[in-house]
Parts: structure tokens; sequence; C-alpha cells
């Protein structure tokens, strides 16, 4: 790993006068399950100068819930999520991406903000520079997108981002998705729904350089709402995800009366499948509508040779995570 | 060099040491200050080989910034027979034969540490989530598990 | 053979290296820090074939803290000029530190000519493809194929060997043409995949006072030292090798620095630079490293298998394309016949033909590890069994049992290089098969496919295996020390390494029990090759039976002197002397004892006898090892069995869910059955290349390893697999001292077939590619 300077801020301001100053050379350190590997494998062209800890501000870390709804601090970290019963129960599909995320170990450390601002998975991208040299693709100002030429098994199956087909690899992603959260930062509120970007290159979030994310905001869970959150890996544990994907009903006798269905995993960005929730509302949850809402929610899709599988994964994965919320 | 002086407090003493902040706590523990019983197998927090325990819990050092750990209580595998005598994850961790290669014992009784100062009487599936980030190459799951569940029980029969 | 007391061996006492491996105190050799060691860091290539056509190293040479810059210029014996795979080293820096080497590293400037490269077996069986190594195809036949014929009536052994361009007896097209059934099966694909290792590959070494002491992880401490030793100008006696504990190593980790095809530059690069430099020099690999150096395995095979109405097996032809990557191991194709009618299915078998090739590819290496060829072989040839039984209407499991190699059969495939054909010694295979029918519940769980509807299919598959187990040909030697004290206390002194496998604790039982004293009071002195006689690497899963006799006559020779000192004291011959529970005793008449101590005599500080130590050196083959002491008809002993899998498909989203495997095994006499099981628990490893998508994911332009860490190259966790290890014991395997055999790689060799079929099971598609993903089998379901 290269070397670089280092602070740990006590307030929010001070993490803040830091950016400032260091711009596009600094980067903040929530957790580190994601950051740490990519300045040891070296992945970018330029390295940071400073790396600004965030866990050493308090603030950051809490899970306060109001009439307002449910505030959770950008650094509560992936196991104080999923242990919250505030967080199980009036929004499952959060907790169970939580405690599906990564492993034990690792949600320890991980935390939401980290979650959802983390770089993506693709071997190119990502691959080490002690192994021959690092990759500089499409997403780090190269030319060329090597994952469109080459293996794209794991890649999009709804086309490319500024030449891109890296997916989105977060779980907790597509449930603040269909969970309608706002992500607080240090000088906006963003609506979930436009904070992802892979437009924006490297960051996959629109955070600005001087930006830091400080809190998720979730509304008032409100009656008759059910969500759940299911995913496809190899593995139980460890593995990001093949594909994932959330879901939120709001149910009136038996009628679906609201419908948000987010795949992820499937684009760069998180996918909302709006077509596939539309064709819910009204209908009787049952399998036809899920199976339905399913094959909607991948209509669009444009799968590349050697990840066309992964259309009929999410489809399933889609009309399974909406069939769990029957008897939910 | 951007080296900065910090104190850590590793299995209840203190340690004053100067370090670069690119240096992991992994790095750390065993070039600084020789406790070689963590290890470093994958470096991506994929193997749960350096697990400790900070703060109660049980964290892949590997991933963690030596700059970043001062003010909290860190322990090591070698804190755990510090007195001479072998905790009971230790001594079941014979019995069982759960330490094939014994690379990612360490870790995995660490893990299994933190559990225990948790749970008094942990299911299997508890356990198995428990050490979902910590790998054994040799797959002696079934070993570790009972190990486990017969360190349980032996702290169990001694409080 | 002696009187068994069974007090130290069939039951599993504390594991003896035990306690530093679970204090943290066990050092690995990457725990070992030296005052003033310099740290190597390594620049590896981006292309997969060329040559350098400019390297530049002055700025790294000019920074601060860098004591040495190497590359095929000042060392040759290191590195070379040629590149032939993407990864391979070009050039080492070695500085104080190691943020300070890898600086050094990324100021190295290296400049590529680059050429077409063979990036897949495909393209290597392609004859107008590039060749790897330039002037030599990339197709060979194995060198040492032999055709074998006139076999003895009486004895059954094979007299005659032909080298020929493939391997075998008999005559295929007339079985074939005699045959009722005829079964084919082609396109069965292993794929290339990688050794595991907990610790990743390195050294730390020190050359002090023209001694050179290395740190590493070895599976034979005094093998690799004097290959070391010759490659760096050095004697012999000036090299110690240290390695006290491996961090396993599946055979992967084996290093033959003299070979430059071999992994071990570490080995190189720390040897040249510590001589030179005279300081202490470390070389480890990351875990990216690891993953790109450690040793791969895959092949290509194609069986067809001729059976009579009845099931029996009569002809076998079977091909194999190993891939070796850029000029691997070529050995290990052998081992492929080892499921064929040369050994699982000798039975019956009359006419064989194995035709073994080794493929180059601009690959990293290939060797043999965790079943050394073997796996590759019983994927296919179970795969077809499976087929064969379908078409026979016979339960697969029946159709095993019919064919499948009987103790007294003959092995053919074995080891023609010292031997011709030689006897199975033992073979419980049936046993097994019934073992792990029942705890499945074959009869009454397993359906035909075609019986089973609805989304998610449950399927479970069977293969049985042989794997050679230890080494009984001619040439093999090992050796062991066992002292006794008067306080009826011994000291095995053995350089048997212990990768995990529990080799430490057997051997010390074994000795236990050869000497009658408690398991307890037998010490281990290990580690080093300065303090311990030469013993024979760990290979060949030979740990309980090839170093158990060496261990074993060692202990009987120590206790043979102790008798002899203790039979003149009470007044009889040694042989009327037996030991138990360390006290010397008359066979005739137990009450009268005599302790060690007593028969030691007095002891002073000038004199007595303060220990005995008894020695062997092992030569194969021992004599227990012929049939009727006859040299030229030996026993070979295998490890054998049958793995069971049970499993679940979902349909629409082709993942494999509910995975359950069953190994049971014939293992003669389990000495340590936790250890024994142990063993089995690593099929786990088949599950990584079956369902975890771990296999060796390659940029088909550029030849980088793509899934190059631990996230996206998959182990088994703790959440994802359930075994459940069948011991199955016979003793009385005439080859062992307590009639053991062997295990360890056997349980990786049937593993991948057994998933296939249940997989065939479950849904009626055959899958003839590893690794089991879900985009293969929803493409095979027509859903993708």
């Amino acid at each position: 790993m290269k070397s670089f300077e280092h602070i740990n801020p006590s307030s929010l301001d001070e993490a803040l006068g830091a950016l400032g100053k260091y711009g596009p050379d600094a980067r903040v350190n929530a957790g580190g399950t994601d950051l740490i590997g990519c300045l040891r494998d070296e992945i970018w062209p330029d390295s940071p100068k400073m790396v600004i800890n965030l866990k050493s501000i308090p603030e950051l870390r809490y899970i306060e819930e109001d009439q307002g709804g449910l505030r959770i601090g950008a650094m509560t970290t992936l196991t104080e999520i999923e242990q919250s019963e505030a967080v199980q129960q009036r929004y499952p599909a959060l907790a169970q991406a939580a405690r599906r995320t990564a492993s034990a170990l690792l949600r320890n450390l991980g935390t939401l903000a980290g979650n959802i601002c983390q770089e993506n998975r693709c071997w190119y991208y990502r691959y080490p520079a002690n192994l021959g040299g690092r990759i500089d693709c499409a997403r780090k100002g190269g030319t060329k997108c090597l994952a469109m030429t080459g293996d794209r098994r794991y890649h999009s199956i709804f086309g490319s981002v500024n030449k891109c087909i890296a997916v989105n690899p977060s779980d907790t992603a597509p449930a603040l998705m269909v969970l309608g959260a706002d992500v607080l930062t240090s000088r906006r509120t963003v609506p979930i729904a436009d904070f992802f970007s892979a437009e924006n290159g490297m960051k996959s979030t629109v955070v600005a350089e001087d930006e830091i994310v400080t809190a998720v905001k979730l509304p008032p869970s409100l009656p008759g709402t059910r969500s759940g959150f299911s995913k496809l890996a190899f593995r139980k544990t460890i593995d990001f995800a093949i594909v994932n994907c959330a879901v939120r009903l709001r149910l009136e006798d038996d009628k679906v009366t609201e419908a948000s269905i987010c795949m992820n995993a499937v684009h760069p960005n998180p996918y909302v499948a709006s077509d596939g929730a539309k064709t819910l509302i009204g209908s009787t949850l049952d399998l036809q509508s899920a199976q339905a809402a399913g094959e909607s929610a991948v209509a669009g899709a444009k799968p590349l040779k050697g990840n066309r599988y992964k259309v009929q994964m999410v489809k399933t994965l889609v009309a399974d995570t909406l069939l769990s919320l029957r008897d939910a | 060099m951007n080296r900065k002086t910090i104190t850590l407090t590793v299995n209840d003493r203190d340690h004053e040491l100067r370090v670069e902040p690119q240096w992991t706590l992994a790095q750390v523990l065993r070039d600084e200050l020789n406790l070689t019983g963590t290890k470093v197998a994958c470096g991506q927090g994929a193997c749960g080989s350096c697990t400790v325990i900070a703060d109660g819990l049980a964290v892949p050092s590997c991933l963690m910034l030596a700059v970043e750990q001062e003010g909290r209580k860190i322990y090591t595998v070698e804190s755990l027979a510090a007195d001479g005598n072998l905790h009971p994850l230790q001594e079941t961790w014979l019995e069982e034969y759960a330490a094939q290669c014994g690379f990612c014992a360490s870790g995995m009784i660490m893990g299994a540490k933190a559990l225990l100062d948790k749970e008094d009487d942990p299911s299997v599936d508890r356990i198995k989530r428990a050490l979902s980030g910590n790998l054994c190459i040799c797959s002696n799951y079934d070993h570790i598990i009972a190990a486990v569940q017969n360190a349980a029980r032996k702290l169990g029969e001694r409080a | 053979m002696m009187n068994l007391k069974l007090s130290a061996i069939s039951c599993s006492p504390r594991q003896k290296t035990g306690f530093p491996r679970v204090t943290g105190e066990a050092k690995y050799y990457s725990d070992v820090y030296l005052p003033g060691m310099l740290h190597a860091r390594l620049v590896r290539s981006p292309i997969s074939m060329g040559e350098i056509f400019r390297i530049e190293t002055g700025q790294a040479e000019a920074l601060p803290g860098v004591e040495l810059v190497m590359t095929y210029k000042n060392f040759p014996g290191a590195f070379r000029k040629d590149i032939h795979y993407a990864g391979e080293h070009v050039a080492a820096v070695v500085a104080v530190d190691e943020d300070t080497a890898e600086k050094g590293c990324s100021l190295i400037q290296v400049e590529y000519e680059e050429r077409p490269a063979v990036l897949s077996l495909e393209e290597g069986l392609d004859p107008e493809s590039p060749q790897v190594f330039a002037g030599e195809p990339n197709v060979h036949n194995w060198e040492f194929q032999y055709y074998l014929s006139e076999r003895d009536p009486e004895s059954r052994l094979f007299k005659r060997k032909e080298l020929n361009d493939f391997h075998g007896f008999g005559d295929v097209q007339k079985g074939f043409a005699e045959a009722d059934v005829i079964v084919e099966e082609t396109g069965l694909k292993y794929a290339y995949c990688k050794s595991p290792a907990m610790n990743p590959r390195g050294c730390v070494m020190s050359f002090r006072d023209d001694k050179l002491t290395v740190y590493t992880h070895s599976q034979g401490m005094h093998h690799e030292k004097t290959m070391l030793a010759g490659v760096l100008g050095l004697t012999v006696s000036q090299v110690n090798y240290v390695s006290p504990f491996v961090g396993s190593s599946f055979g992967g980790k084996i290093a033959e620095p003299e070979n430059f095809n071999n992994p071990a530059h570490y080995l190189l690069i720390a040897g040249f630079a510590t001589i030179a430099l005279k300081k202490p020099v470390r070389s480890v690999y990351t875990r990216e490293e690891e993953m790109l150096c450690g040793w791969s395995r895959g092949s290509l095979s194609a069986v067809k298998i001729g059976f009579k109405k009845d099931g029996t097996l009569t002809t076998m032809d079977f091909d194999n394309w190993m891939e070796v990557g850029s000029g691997g191991d070529k050995w290990t194709v052998k081992n492929s016949l080892l499921a064929t009618g040369t050994a699982l299915y000798s039975r019956n078998c009359e006419h064989m033909r194995g035709k073994l090739r080794y493929v180059y590819t601009n690959r990293f290496l290939s060797s043999g590890w965790q079943g050394y060829g073997s796996p590759e072989g019983h994927f296919a040839v179970e795969i077809a069994m499976d087929s064969a039984a379908e078409k026979l209407g016979i339960d697969p499991v029946d159709l095993r049992k019919m064919n499948h190699m009987r103790a007294g059969d003959v092995d053919a495939g074995y080891d023609p290089l010292s031997y011709i054909s030689c006897y199975i010694s033992s073979s419980a295979i049936s046993e097994c098969l019934d073992a792990g029918a029942e705890r499945i519940q074959w009869k009454k769980r397993r359906l035909p496919p075609g019986q089973k509807t609805g989304r998610f299919r449950e399927g479970l598959g069977v293969a049985i295996f042989c794997m050679g187990a230890g080494r009984p040909g001619e040439g093999n030697t090992t050796s062991a020390m066992v002292k006794v004290f008067p306080d009826a206390t011994a000291k095995l002194i053995s350089a048997q390494a212990d990768l995990g496998q529990g080799q430490h604790t057997v051997q010390c039982q074994i000795a236990a029990e050869a000497l009658g004293i408690p398991y307890k009071n037998v010490g281990l002195t290990f580690g080093d090759t300065e303090s311990t006689p030469w013993s024979s690497i760990v290979a060949s899963s030979c740990g309980t039976w090839f170093q158990g006799w060496a261990t074993y006559e060692a202990a009987m020779d120590a206790r043979r002197k102790v008798l002899d000192l203790a039979a003149p004291k009470l007044g009889v011959a040694p042989d009327d002397l037996d030991i138990e529970d360390g006290v010397i005793f008359l066979k005739d008449c137990p009450e009268k004892t005599m302790t060690f101590e007593q028969a030691f005599g007095p002891l002073n500080i000038y004199g007595g006898y303060h220990e005995v130590v008894g020695y062997y050196y092992h030569q194969t083959p021992h004599e227990k090892c012929m049939k009727d002491g006859k040299p030229d008809q030996i026993y070979i002993p295998k490890e054998k069995g049958a793995q069971f899998v049970s499993l679940v498909v979902d349909t629409e989203t082709g993942m494999i869910d509910n995975v359950h495997v069953i190994n049971a095994q014939d293992v003669g006499r389990a000495l340590n059955p936790k250890v024994v099981e142990g063993q089995f628990l690593n099929v786990r490893h088949g599950f990584d290349h079956a369902v975890l998508a771990s296999d060796c994911i390659v940029d088909a332009k550029s030849g980088r390893l793509l899934n190059n860490n631990w996230i996206e190259y998959r182990h088994c966790s703790i959440m994802d697999c359930e075994v459940d290890p069948i011991i199955v014991e016979q003793p009385g395997d005439p080859t062992h001292p307590f009639g053991a055999t062997a295990c360890g790689e056997g349980a990786a060799c049937p593993t991948l077939a057994a998933f296939s079929n249940a997989i065939y099971n479950a849904i009626g598609v055959r899958m003839k590619e590893t690794p089991f993903t879900p985009d293969r089998i929803l493409e095979a379901l027509g859903k993708s």
C-alpha cells in the first residue's frame, strides 16, 4: 500500500475542512472494508494523498426513530442495523439486506454509508497492480471497457453507463431504494432515487469531492406496508450478489396499493423496475401476479453474451421476493 | 514518510508506536508488536485469519488502519493463555482436532471467543453465523463447531 | 506383526503439536522476523507470451533503502528473459522494508516484445495455435506409456511391458466388438482450478558464517534442502531447512527450486539475494500472487466403456488431455488412469487403452495437488459409469459393486517405471457403498429424473474412487529415530511434515503403540533438517503408511534394545518379554515385571544407559509388502471408498442448494479416527470446484487471472455444505504394521463426478464441464 497522510477528525467540520483542503486527493474512510482493498491493490491511477477517518466522529453513528421516520447515522455498522429492532420490524428489507451482506466479521466493520458508496467489483477495474500492473479501464479515464470485450459473466444486463458495464454490488442499496430513503449529506438531502450515479465515474454516486454522507433517513412505515430483500450468491456468506432485489408493497384488503421493486448487480446503478411494480397495483399478490411483475421487471433487459442467465435469475428472484411477502 | 505516533491498547497493555498511516492493524500487531498469532492470509477480509476482538467485536484486522485504533481495547489470541492456562476454547480445539494446519485457528478462536463472551449456549446456527467470515481451508468446520459447543459447556460448568 | 495393545492407536488423543497452533505461538515461516531483515517484492509481467525487450532498473537502484535489484541480467538463475504467462516474475527489488521494495518495483520500466499466446486448453489442442515453447509442439504424448502383456495365469501379473503411445493391455477393438453394451462420453472437462492454502508461499532466509538457514513451508524438508543447496552452489551441510508448521499445502506448495517451471522462485530470489547481501531476506507472496503461482489442475477427457449384458465391465478406452500450463508437471497425467480398468475397475476389465497427453498453454503452471491427476480421471470415468448404469438398467451402486477392484486384483497402471504390475492390498469399496447408501437412504430417496416435477428437484449421485497411496515401488526411502529414556518416556525424531493432516500426532501414536508406553510419554522433535534424520516428502498420502513403517521399525529397534537390557537382569531371553503401559513383564508370567529404570540400570553423571536410540532407514519395498516374500510380486495399498452427494437444483434460478456429501472410505484401521474424519471433511474442496464457481477465470485476450483473490475465487465457508464422514475399518491390510492404509487425497477424487451425477438425477441433464454454475444449468434446461 502506498503512503498517505491521515487524520482522525473528531467532528464533521474538521473532516470537511480536510476534505476541502485536499479535494480530489482525499478519500474518506468509513468502515474500510472496501477502501483498504482498493488501496492495497493500488487500483487507481492516482492514489490518495490524504485519508480521512470518519469513525472518529461520534455524531455519525446512531439509529434514531421519531414520527418523521428513522434516521441512521452514516457510520452505523451493518451489524447494528441488522440487530436494530426498529429496522427489523418496520424496515425488514433493510434488516434482511444488512444481514445478507458479506460476513459477520465484515458487518462489524462495514457501515451503511460505506455500503451504498462502495466501488464496483468488476475484475478488470479492480485488477491488482502487483500482478502485472493495474488496468486503466473506461471508468478510470481509459479508452476501453475491457469487460465489454472480455469476461462479463457477472456484468450489466441493462446496458452500460459511460461505456462501463460494471454493476453496483451493494445489498443495502436496493432496500433503501424501495423504502424511499433520503441520503443526508454535509450540505443537502438527496432522494435515494437520485443518489446513485455511475455516470460520476469512480465515485458511483452524486456525492461531490467536498461532501460527506452523514445519514440515511427512512420515511415512516405506513400501515399495511411490507418489505423484503433476497439475494442469489454462490456462498451463503462473504459473497457479493450474482443478483439481488428488494421489494416494498402496501396492501389493503388483499389488494396491492403501492409497489416498489429494485434490483441490483444488474446495472451500473441500482435498477428500479417501475413497470414490474405497476403491474401489481390493484391485483392480489399471488404466483401469477408475482411472476408477471418479474417478467415486466426484466422486459427491458439487454443481456450480453455470457450473462443472459442473470435475466432468468433476477426475474425469478423478483417473483420470489414478492411472494415471500404474502405471509409477512 | 507520514509516520504518526499512536498508542495502541492491545491485550490490556498500552504500546506507544510510530506507524505509517497505511499500515493495517494486522501488520502492526505482527511487525511491530511481534504478536504473530494474528495471521494474514487474504488481505481482503475474506478469510478471517486476522480476526481480533476490538471493543468486544470480532473484526478482520487486515482491513483496519492502525492509526484509527487509538482508544480501542484490542485483544489477540495471545491474550487467551497469558496466565499459562489454556482457555476452554483452546482446550476443546485440541481435543476436537479443530486446528488441522492451524493457520485459521487464531482468528477462528477469537471469533468464537467474541461469540461466547455474549452467549452462553449458542446453537449450531448461531455458531455458523458468528464464524461465517472465518475460512478453514482444511474445511474442518464440523470439528470447529464441536469445539465451540464443548467450550461453551466447559465455561458453563466453571461459572 | 506385534500383538496389538490398542492403547495408543484406534483412539483420538490430544493433538501432539496442537498447543502452539491454538495459542498463536506456532511459528509459520511468515512469522519469522530476523534483525536487519530485508524484504523482496516482485515485478510481474502484464503479457502472456513474448520476451523482455528492455528493462530499466536505474531509478529503482537509486532509491534510498533499496539494496538489490534482480533481473535476468544479473541473476539468470532466478529470472528469465522469456515470458510464458501473464504475471510471471521479471524482476525483484530487495529493500529495507516492504514499502520501499514496492516503491522500487514501481520504478522499474520494462518493455516487452509480445507474441501471440495460447490461453486455454482448447487453444493448446488446436494445431494452428502458436507454440508455447518454440520448436516444441503444445500437445505431447506422455512418455511412459506401456503396453502390458504375457499375463501369468497363476499370479495374474503381467510379465512384459513395451513402450507405446498408449497405456494398457488386451485388445480394445476386440473388447468392443464382443461387448453387448457400449457407453461413450466425450468432452468431459475438469476446469483449471487452484490448489488451496491458508498461508501463501514464501520464505525467510539468512546467510551467516557460511550457513544458510531457510524458514519456509515444506512437505519434504530434506528433499527441498538438497535441491536448494545444489541450485545455490552450497553443500548440503551448509543449509538448514526449517519448517515446523506448513499452513496447509495439499500438495500445491511443494517446492522444487531446481526446476524453473515450478513456482518456487521465492526460494531462488531470497537465496541468491541473501548470499549476495549477507543479510536476511524475506520473500513472501501476497494472496493474489499465491492465486497466480499456486499449482493448478484441469483436463479434458473422453471415455468409452464396453459391458456384457449383465453389467460386467470388460473393456475401457480412455483419453485424457491434461493442461500443464507453461511447462508444469507432466507426471500428473499418469494418475488419471487410476479411475480406469487399470486399477479402480481392474476386477473384470480385460481390454484397456489409456491415451495420455499433456498440453502446454501460456497459463500459470499446473501440477499435482490433492489427487495428483486422479480427480480428473475420476470425473470422466465416474460420469460414464453413471450413464452406463442407466443404459444397462442397473442401479449405479450395484454396477460399481460388480466391477470395482478387490483385494488381490492387479493394478496395471500404478508405476510401470519400477513394476510392470502389482497387487491391490485391500479394498472394501462395496462396504463403503453399502454404508453410504444406507446413510443417504439411496433406495428410498433416489427416483429417476423422469419422475421428478416441480421447481426444486432433489438429486442423489454416487461415485467411487481409488487413489495411489504410499510409494511401494523400489527406490523410495525414509527414516526415523526414537530415543527411549529410563523413565519410560520417548522422543520421536522425525522430519515428517504435518500439513494439518495429523502426522505429528499419528506418528507419535505409532511409536507409543510399538514401544508399549502411553501416548503422552512420547515427545516429538521436528521442524528442521539439522535436528532430524532424512524423511521423504509427504505426498501420495503416504504419511501413515510409508513413514509409519520407519517410525514403527525405529521404535521396535529401540524396544529391542530396552528388552536386551532388561532380559539378563530377569534371567530370561528378550523374546520372553513384553512391554505394556511402560512396564516390562514376562509374557508367561505377567506378574513378574521390571521398570525401564531398573532395566536401564544405575546412572551417574559419568555413565550408565541414559537413553537408548532406535533407528530405521526404510527402503521400499518392505518385506511385508511382497506377496509371499517375492520381490517381484508387491502389494500396493490404495485409498478407496465411495462418495454420495445429495442436492437440490432450483430449476428457475439454476442454483444448487442443500448440499450434503457423504464420504465413506476404507482406511484399513483408523489409527486416529478424529484425524481420519478431518481428512474426509476436506471433500469441501470439491464443493468449491463443483458449486462455488471456483475455477481460474482468465481474460481471453490478455491471459490475466481475473479471479485472483478470495472474494472472487471462493472457498467453502462454514455455512455452505454439510459433510458426513463415514470411516469404514477393515483392519488386516498386510502392508502396514497396524493394518492401516491411507487417507488424504482420495476424498478429492470422486467429488465432481458425484455432483454431476446428482445433478443428472435431479434434472435429467448431464453436466460435463465443471463448475456446475447457474448459467450452465439454466442453459441445459433451456432457460437461458
